[in-house]
């Protein structure tokens, strides 16, 4: 049996977030295009009003991520590199993400997303780039009916708790923050979700600098099993766009091994 | 880890070769490289050209990858090159290391800074592991620092980098620029060498955000995707600006193989500001 057989398997961040994600290529077309829709709620802002870079980097790497999965089939993927720049602080909502296949080989997917205000004429909000790895999962490949269409379900603006305290990240010291592996924080693979590892890079970047998370290079190195999972920042200098940060991720239940290393730049 | 000199490459005149890079492979997996940043080698800011730069950072990066893929060889996926802007460096010196290899790929870090070991910024690179082709270079294991120069008689810029390279801007406002794939800046495979390519998306993006922003910026942050390697030439460019204010601005950057068709071979997502 495939280890996705349960459709709602590791995808409890993207139901936190209320994206939906569907297919838009037509049948039968050489490379699929997915889009993933999401209301902007209070959950996912900062304190300062705007969407948190983490937020738009874990919209980025699902929504790029099954575009490429359904690329790789009978394959499946797994995020190697995410890179991302915030576009505009200034994100009204709903927002819609849009990728699409640039690159296929035998190893690796190459997606490219944007990240549009469909409250805003369709403005820029965020461009990317998310590579993955093709693996062969044991079982096969997600059995998905197609085209694809995963429904988020609503998400109640008075409940849902904003994200970091879902993520229950935790400062370790001015320049490091820290979460538990929660089984909810897990993707489809079992291992904590890039997404996760996305929001945790920007809030210990933002949680050190001060400033607001703008661009970010993420290379997912090894996956997180055990936890807790911690961010550490080394603060490199600053800048015309802002302050330039190196930030690793160590999984500190796994002997400390290195998950992610990410460069961040947080505006002012 | 040593690297076999090869008869083909690179040729006596070549933009590695004229950068003058002198490189020590050690046993732990970890490279340290060095060049000359003569004024050649300057942005108008006085702070060491990105393009100068990514070739220094794809040389490093690429050998140390393709040492430790042994038997197998590599094709570069992306550079990132995350700057501090800071002026007057005489010397890069860029040390490497490996973040992971794994089964089909390998990622590398390389820090740089300059004479008084000051940063100036580090960058990543990604590589696929491919299979082994006749013609792909020889390396082989060492158990001692192996020290090497690109330099030879002759070797270095007569001219300033961009001039030097051939790189043509034709549309300033709009980004728009050209790069000839010639010898110079070809590499082992025929291609536009990836530091080539990195350079020519960040001189593109340059001039359509000094435009957009109202002032001259100079590149801070490059993130490159390889997509397709450029053989014929010429390779152009095609500008998006993101966003653009007084200070700083960002641009999306596809670049062409004209003579391929058009065909897109490389993203880049620039940004750039003011210098201090």
């Amino acid at each position: 049996m495939t280890m996705f057989a349960d459709p709602d398997a590791g995808r409890s961040l993207t139901r936190y977030f209320g994206l939906t994600l569907r297919e838009t290529s037509a049948p039968g077309a050489a490379l699929p295009t997915v889009e993933g829709d999401l209301a902007v709620l209070d959950h996912v802002r900062a304190p300062a009003g705007n969407v948190r870079a983490g937020a738009l980097l874990t919209v980025a790497d699902s929504v790029a991520g099954l575009c490429g999965g359904l690329a790789a089939l009978p394959g499946w993927v797994v995020s190697t590199n995410l890179m991302l720049h915030v576009a505009s602080f200034e994100a009204v909502g709903p927002l819609r993400a849009a990728a699409q296949v640039l690159r296929t080989g035998r190893n690796a997917v190459v997606t490219g997303v944007s990240i549009l205000d469909d409250g805003r004429s369709a403005a820029l909000v965020a461009d990317g780039v998310l590579t993955s790895a093709v693996l062969q999962p044991k079982g096969g490949a997600p059995d998905y009916p197609r085209p694809l269409h995963l429904e988020a379900g609503s998400v109640d603006p008075w409940t849902t708790e904003p994200l970091p305290e879902y993520l229950a990240v935790r400062p370790m010291g001015p320049a490091a923050v820290a979460i538990d592996l929660d089984d909810r924080l897990r993707n489809p693979w079992g291992i904590l979700h890039g997404g996760a590892i996305a929001a945790l890079v920007d809030m210990a970047a933002e949680h050190a600098t001060g400033g607001t998370t703008a661009d970010t290079v993420l290379h997912f190195l090894s996956p997180g099993r055990v936890g807790p999972v911690m961010a550490t920042v080394e603060t490199v200098g600053t800048r015309a766009d802002g302050t330039l940060a190196r930030v690793e991720v160590r999984d500190r239940g796994a002997a400390d091994r290195l998950m992610t290393m990410a460069a961040v730049t947080c505006r002012p | 880890m040593h690297q076999a000199p090869t008869q083909t490459y690179p040729p006596a005149k070549h933009v590695l070769r004229d950068l003058q890079l002198a490189v020590e492979h050690h046993p732990n997996r970890t490279v340290q490289a060095w060049i000359p940043v003569g004024a050649e080698l300057l942005s108008p800011s006085g702070a060491p050209h990105p393009g100068a730069l990514a070739t220094l950072v794809d040389a490093v990066g690429g050998g140390l990858a393709a040492a430790v893929a042994q038997p197998d060889w590599i094709a570069t996926a992306d550079l990132t090159l995350h700057l501090l802007g800071r002026t007057e460096a005489t010397e890069t010196h860029a040390r490497g290391h490996v973040l992971r290899k794994g089964r089909t790929t390998v990622v590398v870090e390389v820090s740089l800074a300059d004479q008084g070991d000051r940063a100036l910024g580090f960058a990543t690179m990604s590589f696929a592991l491919l299979p082994r082709r006749d013609g792909n270079p020889v390396i082989e294991s060492a158990d001692s620092v192996q020290r090497m120069t690109t330099a030879v008689e002759g070797s270095g810029f007569e001219h300033p980098l961009e001039e030097e390279t051939g790189l043509v801007v034709s549309d300033p406002s709009a980004g728009a620029v050209e790069l000839a794939a010639v010898d110079y800046v070809r590499n082992s495979l025929g291609a536009v060498q990836g530091g080539m390519m990195a350079m020519a998306a960040s001189t593109a993006a340059q001039h359509a955000l000094s435009h957009a922003c109202g002032a001259a910026v100079e590149t801070v942050d490059l993130q490159v995707t390889y997509l397709a390697l450029a053989k014929i030439g010429p390779v152009r460019s095609r500008v998006r600006v993101l966003d653009a204010s007084p200070s700083y601005g960002c641009a999306h950057v596809e670049l062409v193989d004209a003579g391929a068709d058009e065909r897109v071979t490389t993203l880049a997502r620039v940004v750039a500001g003011r210098p201090a």
